[in-house]
């Protein structure tokens, strides 16, 4: 009879409890969305995994000793997986749709409206009873407005690693929403008019232009940032190798096989946060809550910048391509252009919104890098 | 309690300006940036380009002067290649 127990205690069915069942009932719905729905597989997958992984009772992934602890600590703790993701992406981002119109960047500022108007609400949110969010804890979930993956980690990970399942879970739901969401707060804030403008074609980026704008964005962030010189080193690295031409093994490299080993990892990692006694609280919905506002408030603030420069400017500006603004490339970009379409089936807006995407990556790492330096 | 967030909402506030005005000024400066970039890259146009268009701009207007088709410059070009490689 003794040994019977023994081998009763040793089943997970002896040690169940109800939170382990339903985080990795949340661990299957992230499988689910990214098998069927096909939202950011990529990253879904090896989260939703994780998280089921994590959970198991007595496995200890996630104890000292066990694998995912490891990888967290190896690659979040540490903030290299999200930086060598960054290294990847700037291997993957031409530059050159900013280059020929620089003005976009000031797209790219706006958006980043997202991100400080939430921090104030995160706090605002301490007024409701449940919520205590200290102003580290409220920059990392501000930070989901970026649309930035990587940003939203990496900031987490150093603000409030405690959050950190629930916000990544939150940034890349939400980038996988943003056909979604974005469209109607688009077709809310602009005219028919304004939808129908053309813009004038983009000249012609020299190749020396594409090499010295990595090196010329460093040296600007070395000189008043230096808190955004990991990522933004990181991603100039990247963007360096592809563009210079010499090293195309390194920045095949970068944008492929290491960023896939690492999403990998970092999938894991992030799984292995979603603990039912750190996800399963009031604060978690108000992240989620929070990221949406987050989201849509970059949003029209890029399109209403996009409005105010198409005033002041000589030159046509479709509003449309504000939306763009928050980063999450190249989704972001793809969505202006649908919009575009359905206004006027001629008006291909894509490159045009290239342009204040790509702004969008560096204003979060730079969004990201003020937050550190003040808050963290 | 309420103190404690009014002061924090305060301060969220400050971050809200002095952040955004550091994003606008840093982004606008590379705008500054980009532009020099543009102007210094067409006032030092590159070499390479006018290398690779000169030889091109030449070889074809001596090819028709000289009465000799176009099959006939390849395949003595080839043959050329061809002789070089084998010394």
């Amino acid at each position: 009879m003794d040994k019977l127990t023994l081998l009763w205690q040793s089943t997970s069915l002896a040690h169940f409890e109800i939170g382990q069942i339903v985080m990795m009932a949340v661990g299957c719905l992230l499988l689910f969305l990214a098998i069927v729905k096909k939202f950011e597989p990529l990253l879904l997958v090896p989260i939703g995994f994780g998280a089921i992984l994590t959970n198991i009772p007595l496995a200890g992934f996630s104890d000292p000793g066990g694998l995912l602890y490891y990888i967290y600590y190896v690659g979040i703790e540490t903030g290299v997986f999200p930086l060598l993701i960054f290294m990847g992406v700037g291997a993957m981002t031409d530059f050159s749709a900013l280059i020929a119109n620089p003005r976009m960047l000031l797209l790219g500022a706006a958006a980043q409206f997202g991100i400080f108007g939430t921090l104030f609400g995160a706090i605002a949110l301490n007024l409701v009873p449940g919520f205590e969010f200290t102003l580290k804890d409220a920059s990392a979930i501000a930070i989901i407005g970026g649309a930035d993956g990587p940003t939203a980690i990496f900031l987490a990970s150093k603000l409030a690693p405690e959050l950190l399942g629930a916000i990544a879970v939150a940034a890349y739901s939400y980038m996988a929403l943003v056909p979604i969401i974005q469209p109607p707060i688009m077709r809310l804030l602009t005219t028919e008019d304004e939808r129908n403008i053309k813009m004038a074609q983009l000249r012609v980026v020299s190749k020396r232009e594409k090499i010295i704008f990595p090196l010329a964005v460093l040296l600007a962030t070395i000189l008043f940032l230096p808190s955004a010189t990991p990522l933004v080193g990181m991603f100039c690295l990247g963007n360096l190798m592809k563009e210079s031409g010499v090293v195309d093994r390194l920045s095949n490299t970068a944008q492929n096989e290491l960023i896939n080993i690492v999403t990998i990892f970092l999938g894991l990692a992030v799984g292995s946060k979603l603990s039912a006694d750190k996800f399963l609280t009031i604060e978690t919905l108000g992240i989620l809550g929070l990221g949406a506002i987050a989201f849509s408030i970059g949003t029209a603030a890029g399109i209403l910048m996009a409005k105010a420069l198409g005033k002041l400017s000589s030159e046509k500006i479709n509003p449309l391509i504000g939306a763009a603004g928050v980063s999450a490339v190249p989704m972001a970009a793809r969505v202006v252009n649908k919009v575009g379409l359905e206004t006027n089936p001629h008006n291909f807006l894509l490159m045009h919104a290239m342009g204040p995407n790509v702004a969008g990556v560096l204003g979060s790492a730079v969004a990201a890098g003020i937050l550190l330096a003040l808050v963290g | 309690m309420q103190p404690d967030v009014m002061s924090l909402l305060l301060e969220a506030g400050m971050l809200l300006l002095v952040g955004m005005s550091v994003v606008f000024l840093f982004l606008t400066l590379l705008i500054g940036a980009v532009n020099l970039i543009a102007w210094a890259c067409a006032k030092f146009p590159e070499e390479e380009l006018s290398v690779l268009n000169q030889p091109r701009n030449r070889a074809t207007p001596a090819a028709n002067q000289s009465g000799v088709s176009a099959p006939v410059v390849a395949a003595i070009t080839a043959a050329v290649d061809q002789y070089r490689r084998q010394r």
